[in-house]
């Protein structure tokens, strides 16, 4: 069976190709090894499990840790590693141990580069956590609530495997205890089957000393749905990372990613939907704060294949600048290979608008305050959506984001 | 809805047999192919160099040879700079007025219908002709007025001083490997410096011409227009084909000094196995204001991004840019703009058209620095694919330093869009009628900003389009 | 008795631009009367309404807002609402992530920080005033003003004028862009929220309004001066003749927009 690669940047047409930028790369002083292999065996008894992993472990070792001019990062150092990363999970979904054999294809078959093939095969070698979703035929599943806690590192490796005509939703939250360096890499494989759908909410709620990665690649089927709502607060370095892969006609996905960086946060998103059949439907729309001292940088990827006839492809982000110092950086790239479609972009950056700012001061509202409730107005349909799964979520999000704007 | 005849790819192409002639010259000097000490030597000594200019040839050729090549946009790795002959002087001295010309060299620019530009009373029409300066004519005005309007080399001798204090310092020979390349053999050019307050009443232009197998084009153009003053300068070059690879790696630095307004329209339309590595640069002071109009419509390869650096308050900057990528063609130009002082603003027009398997690129880069208060920018790019065989990629890149600023980018690719075609069939006209008129209308902004030849070859691609049904 | 509002001769410049906009404006406004102000377009009467406000587009040069008795040109925008003006905007801001309930019960508390209220007590009325300006129910679920046609964009004006009870009303072109169900409904909740303590200034440039929201004065604004004042018949006036009549008896140039 043939493995699908889906790189991140693909930049060749007919037979001219174009010069692709490299990441430099940088070995880690004591890197994983061995030891920490073997210990994140512990607690797999699948033995596909097992040599899934020692094949990405090998990888592995062929890669150094990315330096990152817009994140900052120059390398990195692992820190000591935990065999079990604690998760408090609510619905019913297996752990990873329990994968089966049409979960572990789904782990054969489709490959991506995630923020850095370093950290991707670092989630995957060194999972001490990871969740297997599989649906019924036809199914509707409650919702499930994925709580981590970034006290020691984490490193998932989750497949989701959506039966047609399924139904899921999966709201992922992590907490910070904010106390050291807490660190996260994920790799996420979700395949929605034909006809059926998906609600993923992330909700990063990270610390100023938190490194947080989260790398997830989606599959869509023909008529098969998908709506995400990624929400990332905070971080010394957060980078979602998300390839939509449209492979199946009148497929459907949204993603809207809302965030609010301050201090010295930086937090550097990367949402790419890669179009290759046709009647499809995708939108990305970003919306954000920032703060002080941090940056925030959208890069909002639409790549359509040829034959992607009819497509629609639309992608936006809108980041709110309330601080001199702070950095909002977008790279919206549309890159088309089919004429028969529709797609556009937009980028925009500003600061409160004074009229609005105006308006709000002649019905009382202080200076600071009327600020603040133009700039917490952004996060608030975000809120408003997580209702839907429970009060004590979305006030949950309602306080951390009041307390940091 | 009935279709027109048959449309035929082919027609939509742009015609290069125009320009696609050789002439027979004589060449009284050539270099050796390839790139060392000994050429640059030559070359600085043909030209009769101060020792500065000798020196920053040599010092460029160095910088080339330790520099690493671009780490982005087309591929060059075919580029084999040991075969392109950097430097070419035809047997001809400079000439003052049309008549004084070599006959096969007028011959060559009948062809090409410069005489009628000169009829159309510009104010001064430069013409180079594989690498040298062969006619120039300043008309009266433009002297009283004080306007230093002549080749490069020429000015290099005339007035060291001042070009020694613009020659390479808005593009150092370090900004990339080209950039150095350049500055070791660049070669002709035009020299223009407008006093403070000469307002230029015509457009001057210069015009190009590559004629040589495996030649290398090389101009370096300084405009300087001092505070108030206000010029507008056309360049348009071409080539005809030939298998072996042609090089173009020119410089244009632009002086927008404090109050002035400059605009630099190109029209390039090299033919299809040139790499145009052009490197377009502008710095503009308090109030300057700087416009660009770019119509890239040749070369096999192009990497074009002309840039305005907004260093002083208020400074602003458009750019209104066409993209043409035909068959076999990769195209990636764009736009840089920096602004780095408050009260800055930018406006951006980029377009592009994508046929017969060619490879629109559009790259730009936003940059505002924590200084520029106040600044405003909005970019829009527009690309139309004509056909499915063809690819269109924009790819900005938007970096906002500052809170008080209000930046916005959109980017729209497609076709033409049913709903116009509707409208306008609702007013009478066939459905071929509006998608030509939707095309012309698409390309419209630039034909205005070109000169009249290339207004006429952009207008002849959209009649097609009136004659046949794009599909 | 002290005026409610007093403006003597005001000028005011637009701040960047140097431009004079107010060129000595006098008015008072005393408790329980109803000012009309009427102009050409492009008279700038709404500038007016907004140096009033201390929007911080506009600088005073010379002159004097009293409020009161006391001069409020040293005090923010918001510390003047605070302290009972109110003004409603000819164009409405539109501001998203913020529910126009929670916009009104904030705004109230702001205004009447003394006042005990209960929330209960606070959504009834808000309740009843939606229902009086017949607007739909869900309109309080909404994000302030946004995707509001422009009747409900001055309904919810004039609902704020209404839950708000500010003290001087300054209403900027509230009959602009109303149809005749839509002007009736709003003319008549006005009246019904005038009190004797409230003075409202009421901007308009068509007489209609002033058929039904009756004022005890009519000022001619043009060129950034109130230029002439009378009673009702003088906007009668003005409404079959056009602001001509003050050309000649005045001898003033308009250019009407």
């Amino acid at each position: 069976m043939d493995t699908i690669f889906e790189k991140t940047i693909d930049m060749k047409h007919n037979n001219i190709k174009a010069v692709e930028w490299q990441v430099p790369q940088i070995q880690a002083k004591k890197d994983y090894g061995d030891f920490e292999f073997q210990s994140s065996l512990e607690h797999i008894s699948n033995d596909y499990l097992k040599t899934f992993k020692s094949y990405r472990f090998e990888a592995y070792k062929n890669w150094g840790f990315p330096k990152w001019k817009r994140t900052k990062l120059n390398g990195y150092e692992p820190e000591k590693y935990i065999s079990f990363a604690p998760t408090a999970v609510k619905g019913k979904i297996f752990g990873i141990n329990g994968i089966d054999e049409d979960g572990i294809e789904i782990l054969a078959k489709y490959d991506f580069e995630g923020a850095h093939r370093k950290f991707l095969l670092m989630a995957e070698a060194f999972s001490n956590t990871g969740f297997y979703l599989k649906t019924e035929e036809g199914e509707t599943r409650e919702p499930i609530i994925i709580n981590y806690y970034l006290k020691a590192p984490i490193y998932e490796m989750s497949v989701y495997n959506l039966k047609p005509f399924s139904k899921a939703t999966v709201i992922r939250i992590l907490r910070s205890n904010d106390q050291g360096k807490g660190f996260r890499t994920t790799s996420n494989r979700i395949i929605v089957h034909k006809n059926a759908s998906l609600e993923l909410v992330n909700i990063n709620l990270n610390g100023n000393n938190d490194i947080n990665i989260d790398n997830i690649f989606i599959e869509l089927e023909e008529n098969s749905k998908v709506e995400v709502i990624d929400i990332n607060i905070g971080g010394k370095i957060t980078a979602p990372h998300f390839i939509f892969r449209f492979s199946g006609k009148n497929s459907v996905a949204t993603v809207n990613p809302y965030y609010l960086a301050t201090n010295d946060n930086i937090i550097d998103m990367l949402y790419l939907m890669r179009f290759y059949a046709p009647k499809t439907t995708g939108s990305i729309n970003g919306k954000g704060i920032i703060k002080d001292n941090s940056k925030a940088v959208f890069r909002g990827f639409l790549d359509i294949k040829r034959g992607a006839k009819d497509t629609n492809a639309a992608e936006s982000s809108y980041t709110l600048t309330l601080s001199e110092k702070s950095k909002a950086e977008a790279i919206p790239s549309l890159t088309v290979d089919e004429n028969e479609v529709t797609a556009s972009h937009a980028a925009s950056i500003g600061t409160i608008e004074s009229d609005k700012l105006y308006y709000l001061m002649t019905r009382g509202f202080s200076r600071e305050a009327a600020k603040k409730m133009i700039a917490y107005g952004i996060f608030e349909p975000a809120v408003d959506k997580l209702n839907r799964y429970g009060e004590d979520i979305s006030q949950e999000v309602r306080n951390v984001v009041f307390q940091r704007i | 809805m009935s279709r027109d005849k048959e449309f035929n790819i082919e027609d939509l192409l742009i015609d290069q047999s125009k320009f696609d002639f050789k002439s027979q010259v004589k060449y009284a000097y050539k270099t050796i192919p390839g790139l060392n000490k000994q050429v640059v030597e030559a070359i600085s000594d043909q030209k009769q160099e101060p020792k500065w200019m000798r020196d920053l040839r040599l010092k460029s050729l160095e910088v080339f040879e330790t520099w690493r090549d671009p780490r982005f946009g087309v591929d060059i790795s075919d580029l084999d700079v040991s075969k392109i002959v950097a430097y070419i002087k035809p047997d001809a001295k400079k000439a003052t007025s049309w008549e004084e010309v070599p006959s096969e060299i007028k011959d060559t620019f009948d062809k090409l219908g410069i005489p009628e530009a000169e009829r159309k009373a510009l104010a001064g029409v430069g013409a180079q002709y594989d690498s040298e300066i062969v006619y120039q004519n300043i008309k009266k005005e433009m002297e009283k007025l004080g306007v230093i309007f002549l080749d490069m080399e020429s000015a290099v001798r005339e007035y060291p001083d001042l070009v020694k204090e613009y020659f390479m310092k808005a593009i150092p020979i370090t900004d990339h490997k080209y950039a150095a390349f350049h500055g070791a053999v660049w070669s002709g050019g035009t020299f223009l410096y407008v006093p403070k307050g000469v307002k230029v009443p015509l457009p001057l232009q210069a015009y190009f011409r590559m004629n040589n197998p495996g030649m290398g084009q090389m101009e370096h153009t300084i405009i300087i227009a001092d505070e108030g003053s206000e010029v507008v300068f056309i360049e348009g070059c071409s080539a005809p084909f030939y298998e072996i690879t042609n090089l173009h790696a020119g410089a244009v630095e632009i002086y927008v000094k404090k109050g002035a307004r400059v605009k630099y329209a190109t029209i390039q339309n090299w033919s299809k196995n040139t790499y145009n590595l052009n490197t377009k640069r502008a710095i503009v002071d308090e109030d300057g204001i700087m416009e660009w109009a770019s119509g890239s419509m040749g070369s096999e390869k192009s990497m074009i991004y002309p840039a305005s650096i907004l260093r002083g308050k208020g400074a602003k900057t458009e750019t209104k840019a066409i993209t043409y990528a035909g068959p076999k063609q990769h195209m990636d130009t764009g736009s840089k703009v920096f602004m780095l002082a408050p009260y800055t603003s930018a406006n951006v027009d980029a377009r592009s058209i994508s046929i017969g398997g060619g490879w629109a690129f559009y790259r730009g880069w936003l940059r505002v620095g924590g200084n520029a208060k106040g600044a405003k920018a909005s970019v829009s790019c527009q690309a139309l694919m004509l056909d499915n065989i063809s690819k269109s990629d924009t790819i900005p890149l938007i970096e906002v330093h500052t809170d008080d600023a209000d930046i916005g980018h959109e980017a729209r690719i497609g076709r033409i869009r049913e709903e116009q075609i509707y409208y306008l069939m609702s007013r009478g006209l066939k459905e071929s009628e509006a998608k030509a008129l939707i095309v012309r209308g698409f390309v419209e902004p630039f034909a205005k900003e070109l000169p009249l030849e290339y207004a006429i070859e952009l207008n002849r691609l959209i009649n097609l389009e009136i004659e046949s049904s794009i599909g | 008795m002290t005026a409610l509002l007093e403006i003597r001769d005001l000028r005011a410049e637009v701040i960047g631009e140097g431009v004079e906009i107010l060129k000595g404006v006098n008015l008072i406004i005393n408790k329980g009367e109803t000012h009309a102000l009427m102009g050409p377009n492009g008279s700038g009467k709404s500038t007016l309404a907004h140096v009033i406000m201390g929007n911080p587009k506009y600088r005073v040069t010379s002159g004097d807002i009293l409020f009161e008795g006391q001069s409020i040109l040293n005090l923010s925008t918001d510390e003047r609402a605070r302290l009972g003006l109110f003004l409603s905007f000819q164009i409405p801001e539109e501001i998203e992530g913020i529910k126009m309930r929670q916009f009104l019960i904030n705004s109230y508390r702001n205004i009447h920080s003394k006042d005990e209220r209960t929330l209960l007590d606070l959504n009834k009325s808000i309740s009843e005033l939606t229902q009086k300006l017949d607007l739909n129910q869900d309109f309080l679920e909404r994000y302030i003003n946004t995707g509001f046609s422009g009747g409900e964009k001055k309904k919810s004006e004039i609902l704020q004028m209404g839950f708000l009870k500010p003290k001087l009303c300054i209403l900027d072109e509230i009959d602009s862009g109303l149809d005749i169900d839509a002007l009736r409904i709003v003319s008549e909740s006005l009246n019904s929220f005038r009190t004797e303590e409230m003075g409202i200034l009421l901007i308009t440039h068509y007489q209609r309004i002033l058929n039904y929201v009756v004022p005890d004065f009519v000022h001619v604004y043009i060129d950034g001066r109130i230029v002439m004042t009378g009673k009702k018949e003088l906007a009668e006036q003005i409404e079959e003749t056009g602001y001509s009549i003050i050309e000649k008896e005045l001898g003033i140039n308009i250019n009407e927009e």
